[in-house]
């Protein structure tokens, strides 16, 4: 297993403040999610735990845990790695199951939301498309349907 | 030259020596050469021993002693008082860096003692007679900063008897503390404390408090620096220009110019400056002394801990205060009303020492605390916070709504600091604090005569700030007793051989040089520190210490016989500093820590203080290997000495490449004072390497 994360200096140097927790979107709606739970569960060597767990395909990649770290950690970059890591050892759960049709079907991952439709119109763009055809064509270029295997 | 009188004197070490080391044929050799009268002793550092030495000294009128025995590093007081001026006595190192490190190999041991022996003796032909230099100094110093350090200064060293003068940039003295409510850990008011010392002041004719003045240059050395210092009117309205511009003479400078608070508008999150109700620690001490309902007011107040402390974005070290003046302040208004309701919000917290007790009782008065730092604060009512917080302990979120929510920002280097140090050319840390060594000269700067007291050192809470102004005067009296004593070991500069290429000027870690009428390097005895970094660095090898000089070393390599262990076995020189290296290859042999005779060392102040003459010359003199032994990383005494020989020594070995010889013969080894076990096997590697390498091709056969 690639262990290159656990090495991370700068992962090692959290000082266990819980700034990322309490500044988490994701973990105002779903308890169960914490960013500095992951980061300790990293460093203690848990990493299958992880990998196998739901816990790292709930991140929005909001980047407020990595803006706001005051040692500076990258936690949204390792949530990535550690999805990369999940995807290559095949170990994928059913949210990415859902995360992958719904990418398929409206060309995103999350529904836009009411204010990002107010937001939207405020600076002068178009509605968001439900049409995913532009994003069909760029994932068949990319022979992204391996991704279903 | 007219012969010189050598007396030499072989220790026994009550047996100890002698029983590895052939002393007798050694002290025959040696009284072979007609100059030479020579004495062996069961113990010289006897009384009888001393007393035997100083009776030859005056008896035959001897010109140079040299003590065969322990390590130079010990019984210096002993061998201090020998009758003739010390510098022109010299150690040979047979214990510690033969007998004990060799016990088992009489006769390799033997050789080495030899080979040393005969280096020392052509050392001891080029030493002078050096004595201490006395140079006079004022009795006054200067404190630059009237806050609560600069004010303890000024009153300690006019307590010693020091004329003082004390600079303060605003119109008043007090600092920082004279904004706060009350200080911990006895939560007593610090206008109780500053009203005394400003009557101290006042009542004290040695001092001369300055307001609304500035420094504007030095000159000078410790002792007789010539400080201008700008007095404007209170107001401020005079020009630069007009203002009144005078010259003080000071043996010595105290720089107390103290901290400024992080301003945490960068950390957007926390809203500061956008919500009202948001305030930082400062803010907090300012409402409570000059509203007197503000503690008693029932609210409930949240405590941020941390903010811009420890954060690599903003102050990557810990402020040092911070925990405490929450705990303080929470505190205060626990017991101004019982029913406030406070929760810190806390990482680590930092009580050390009595101010445990404090925290207690914060605790056992009902204040809570909270280990979780929010990220941000938001205002979903008028007039309220909304704290939203993980809390580690019970692994879940919780929510605390406040009417007020203070900030515990942490402290920085102060502007007055940025300025001064720019002034007087110190150095700063890389958190912009003053710093010199920080562990073994707390209160020193990189500069002589000049001591910091207070917060322009690192963030510390008043007590620390009164202790370090208490030592901080103790370091700097010794410049204020209107002379100075200098050890005369310090460089001199042959202008006969300088070409002005200054590059002793910019390498001084403490910037002892300038230059004369003529720009030639001047060094000034008393900011110099005698490392030999100049020394080492001078591409004509025009500069030499007192006592290690370029023609001593170079004399010392043309009496090494390079095959003293025989033509196959290959030999190493080590220059050792005399702060880590040396003393670790001394307590490698004290430990019986056994490593191969084919290294002879030669003491020198620092790895810095070697020249790469000498490094060449040694090479092209047939040493097989040279080995340049400085402090571990980061632990220089002198600060870059050894981040300086590592560098010149690279250049040595590109040297050697291009003139197709092995860059392997030079070798630069970190080795800390207490790691004797490292020592011996950097040099067991080196011999082998050097073995494996074959004999050096410039070797005289």
């Amino acid at each position: 297993m690639d262990n290159r994360l656990v090495d991370d200096e700068s992962l090692r140097s959290c000082h266990h403040c819980g700034k990322c927790t309490s500044g988490c979107e994701v973990n105002r709606v779903d308890p169960s999610f914490q960013p500095h739970r992951i980061l300790h569960l990293i460093r203690m060597g848990a990493l299958d735990e992880l990998l196998d767990g739901a816990a790292i395909w709930k991140c929005t990649t909001c980047f407020t845990c990595s803006e706001r770290c005051p040692q500076g950690i990258g936690v949204t970059e390792i949530l990535w790695s550690l999805r990369a890591l999940a995807f290559r050892s095949c170990r994928t759960t059913e949210l990415l199951s859902a995360q992958k049709e719904a990418l398929f079907k409206t060309g995103r991952l999350y529904p836009g939301t009411a204010l990002d439709h107010k937001k939207r119109e405020k600076a002068g763009l178009p509605p968001l498309s439900e049409n995913p055809s532009l994003m069909c064509l760029i994932f068949d270029a990319a022979k992204a349907d391996r991704l279903s295997s | 030259m007219s012969a010189l009188r050598i007396g030499v004197y072989f220790c026994a070490c009550e047996g100890e020596i002698e029983k590895v080391i052939a002393l007798d044929a050694l002290a025959r050799e040696t009284f072979e050469r007609p100059e030479v009268i020579t004495h062996q002793a069961f113990s010289l550092c006897s009384q009888h021993g001393i007393d035997t030495i100083r009776k030859d000294v005056k008896k035959f009128g001897l010109d140079r002693v040299l003590i065969a025995a322990c390590s130079p590093s010990l019984k210096t007081t002993e061998f201090a008082d020998l009758g003739i001026n010390k510098y022109l006595v010299e150690r040979v190192n047979l214990r510690e860096q033969c007998s004990r490190c060799h016990p088992d190999n009489s006769e390799n041991a033997t050789k080495k003692a030899r080979a040393l022996l005969e280096m020392s003796l052509e050392k001891i032909r080029h030493l002078k007679a050096l004595e201490t230099v006395l140079i006079p100094a004022v009795k006054a110093a200067l404190v630059v900063g009237g806050g609560v350090a600069g004010i303890n200064a000024a009153l300690d060293l006019a307590g010693a008897g020091a004329e003082v003068f004390l600079i303060e940039e605003k119109p008043f003295l007090g600092g920082k503390v004279s904004d706060l409510h009350r200080y911990y850990p006895r939560l007593c008011p610090p206008s109780c404390g500053l009203e005394l010392m400003f009557s101290q002041l006042e009542n004290n004719p040695l001092i001369h408090v300055l307001t609304s003045s500035k420094v504007e240059g030095v000159s000078g050395s410790p002792g007789n620096f010539s400080v201008s210092v700008r007095t404007f009117s209170p107001d401020r309205a005079d020009s630069p220009e007009t203002a009144q511009l005078r010259s003080i003479i000071v043996g010595a400078v105290i720089v107390a110019t103290g901290w400024e608070l992080f301003d945490p508008t960068p950390l957007t999150g926390y809203g500061y400056g956008r919500l009202e109700q948001v305030i930082t620690s400062l803010d907090f001490e300012k409402c409570a002394k000059e509203q007197t309902q503000f503690l008693g007011e029932r609210k409930r107040t949240a405590f941020i801990q941390c903010v811009g402390s420890r954060d690599e974005r903003h102050l990557p070290y810990c402020s040092d205060v911070c925990c405490l003046v929450s705990i303080k302040q929470a505190l205060l208004l626990k017991l101004a009303n019982p029913d406030n309701e406070v929760v810190i919000f806390h990482n680590d917290i930092r009580a050390p020492g009595e101010y445990e007790d404090l925290y207690r009782q914060a605790r056992t008065c009902g204040v809570q605390f909270v280990r979780g730092i929010p990220s941000e604060l938001r205002q979903d009512t008028p007039g309220t916070i909304g704290v939203s917080v993980f809390d580690l302990m019970a692994g879940e979120r919780t929510e605390f709504v406040a009417d007020l929510v203070v900030l515990a920002t942490g402290m920085k280097a102060s502007q007055g600091t940025t300025e001064l140090k720019n002034t007087f050319g110190l150095v700063t840390n890389k958190y912009d604090f003053i710093e010199s060594h920080l562990q073994c000269h707390p209160q020193d700067t990189q500069r002589e005569g000049i001591f910091t007291a207070g917060c322009c050192r690192a963030p510390m809470d008043v007590s620390r700030s009164i202790e370090s102004a208490g030592a901080a005067t103790a370091k700097a009296l010794r410049y204020l007793q209107g002379e100075i004593a200098v050890n005369p070991d310090y460089p001199v500069v042959d202008t006969l051989k300088c070409d002005r290429c200054k590059r002793c000027v910019e390498e001084c870690p403490f910037k002892a040089y300038s230059f004369d009428d003529e720009g030639f390097p001047k060094v000034d005895i008393l900011k110099c520190r005698a490392c030999g970094v100049c020394m080492g660095g001078c591409p004509l090898g025009a500069i030499s210490l007192g006592e290690l000089s370029i023609e001593q070393l170079s004399g010392m390599l043309d009496v090494l016989d390079t095959s003293y262990l025989g033509e196959d076995e290959p030999i190493i020189l080590g220059f050792l500093c005399k702060n880590d290296a040396y003393r670790a290859a001394d307590d490698a042999g004290s430990k019986g820590i056994s490593y191969p005779p084919n290294l002879v060392s030669i003491m020198v102040p620092c790895s810095g203080a070697v020249n790469a003459m000498i490094i060449s010359e040694a090479i092209s003199k047939g040493v097989d290997g040279v080995l340049l032994a400085g402090c571990a990383d980061n632990q220089c005494h002198y600060l870059q000495g050894s981040a300086l020989a590592r560098a010149r020594l690279a250049d040595v070995s590109n040297k050697l490449k291009e003139m197709y010889l092995e860059p392997e013969r030079v070798r630069f080894a970190s080795i800390s004072r207490d790691d004797p076990e490292k020592f011996a096997a950097t040099v067991k590697a080196y011999a082998d390497e050097l073995k494996q390498l074959g004999k050096n091709p410039l070797r005289i056969q």
